[in-house]
């Protein structure tokens, strides 16, 4: 869907507060927080969810904005949900709109994206729980401010991995023993030979994996493994390697690239994929704990 | 966008999915409208994704739904 200048205003004021609070039957779709002047007055110039003449809006909490849209209950109910449960393009609809408005805000501003599908009963709801979480939500803000989320996949070839496998040592002791073993031993030495097999591609796995994430993280500011490859069964044409996320300065986004693509042609065998710029999906936990 | 190599293409529902639906801010929940519906959304959206992750492990050759604990 192509996006749409909302309806004037795009702030809301208390007295659109009153006017739109919690009548039957709407809710408030919560997208993310941003840092706003209280002064200041902005747009967000595509269209939300459904129904997409309802504006989305950035609702005032201090310095922060809620960026929130009016959406009916209805569209959010048991019964709407389960009855579209095996409906790819509705919930397809629902993903790209969401991630639409998510991309539009991040794309001006830090902005912290909300999981998908918080809807609360009232603005207020939504003003006291980023009151309750405010110091948290600013500093988090400053820590993703200028940086966008690049999402990595890489991939090898089975043989790249093969060849790491063949040269580790205990695979080579294990296959010089069977070499050297009676017919019948060699039979029982085979399970042997296997298990260093399969020890030494879940090492193999586990270096490719942590060198390419350390490789990177090198560009970034922060990063996260989502996923490694989590079978030693080398099937398929290729064999996925590592998925992560990495908190990237929009600055040095092209080293970044620059960086991933490197790396992939220096290793033969090895494929890389990458998608980008996103707002700081993987980023944006309030515990400082997990603040890299 | 997904970049492979040099080829440049629309953001696959994958690649969205994969961040709309486990990441971003949690705020107090329990002053959702409900819990239960909300669940639900994620519900509907995990059943996609594995039908998404199905026709990917055609090309990998695993089981990409398990792999993601769905």
């Amino acid at each position: 869907m192509k996006g749409k200048l909302p309806a004037s205003p795009t702030v809301l004021r208390p007295t659109d507060l009153v006017d739109n609070s919690s009548s039957d039957g709407w809710g408030w779709y919560l997208y993310g927080i941003t840092k706003r002047d209280p002064q200041e007055e902005f747009t967000i110039g595509v269209a939300g969810l459904s129904p997409a003449d309802e504006p989305v809006v950035a609702l005032p909490v201090g310095e922060l904005g809620a960026i929130v849209q009016r959406v009916g209950l209805a569209d959010f109910s048991t019964e709407k949900i389960m009855a579209h449960a095996g409906d790819a393009t509705w919930f397809e609809q629902l993903v790209r709109q969401h991630e639409r408005v998510v991309a539009a805000v991040h794309s001006e501003r830090a902005f912290l994206p909300t999981k998908m599908g918080c809807v609360y009963p009232n603005p207020e709801d939504i003003i006291e729980a980023i009151r309750l979480g405010s110091d948290k939500l600013v500093a988090t803000l400053g820590r993703v401010e200028g940086c966008d989320e690049w999402g990595v996949k890489l991939f090898a070839d089975p043989a790249a991995i093969e060849a790491l496998v063949l040269r580790d040592v205990r695979v080579e002791q294990a296959k010089a023993e069977i070499a050297n073993a009676t017919p019948g031993r060699a039979y029982f030495l085979q399970r042997k030979v296997e298990e260093a097999v399969a020890s030494a591609t879940e090492s193999a796995l586990l270096q490719m994996a942590q060198g390419s994430y350390d490789h990177l993280l090198h560009y970034a500011i922060a990063g996260e493994i989502n996923q490694r490859s989590g079978s030693t069964r080398l099937t398929g044409p290729e064999v996925a390697i590592l998925r992560a996320s990495f908190l990237v300065r929009r600055s040095e986004s092209p080293l970044f690239l620059e960086g991933l693509r490197d790396y992939t042609e220096r290793h033969v065998g090895f494929r890389s994929e990458y998608s980008g710029p996103w707002a700081p999906y993987s980023f944006v936990s309030l515990d400082e704990d997990s603040a890299r | 966008m997904t970049h492979n190599a040099q080829d440049v293409r629309e953001v696959t529902l994958l690649e969205v999915l994969d961040r709309v639906i486990d990441r971003g801010v949690v705020l107090a929940g329990d002053i959702t409208i409900s819990v239960a519906d909300v669940d639900l959304v994620y519900l509907g959206l995990r059943l996609m994704l594995c039908s998404v992750l199905r026709a990917e492990q055609l090309h990998y050759g695993a089981s990409a739904c398990e792999r993601r604990d769905l």
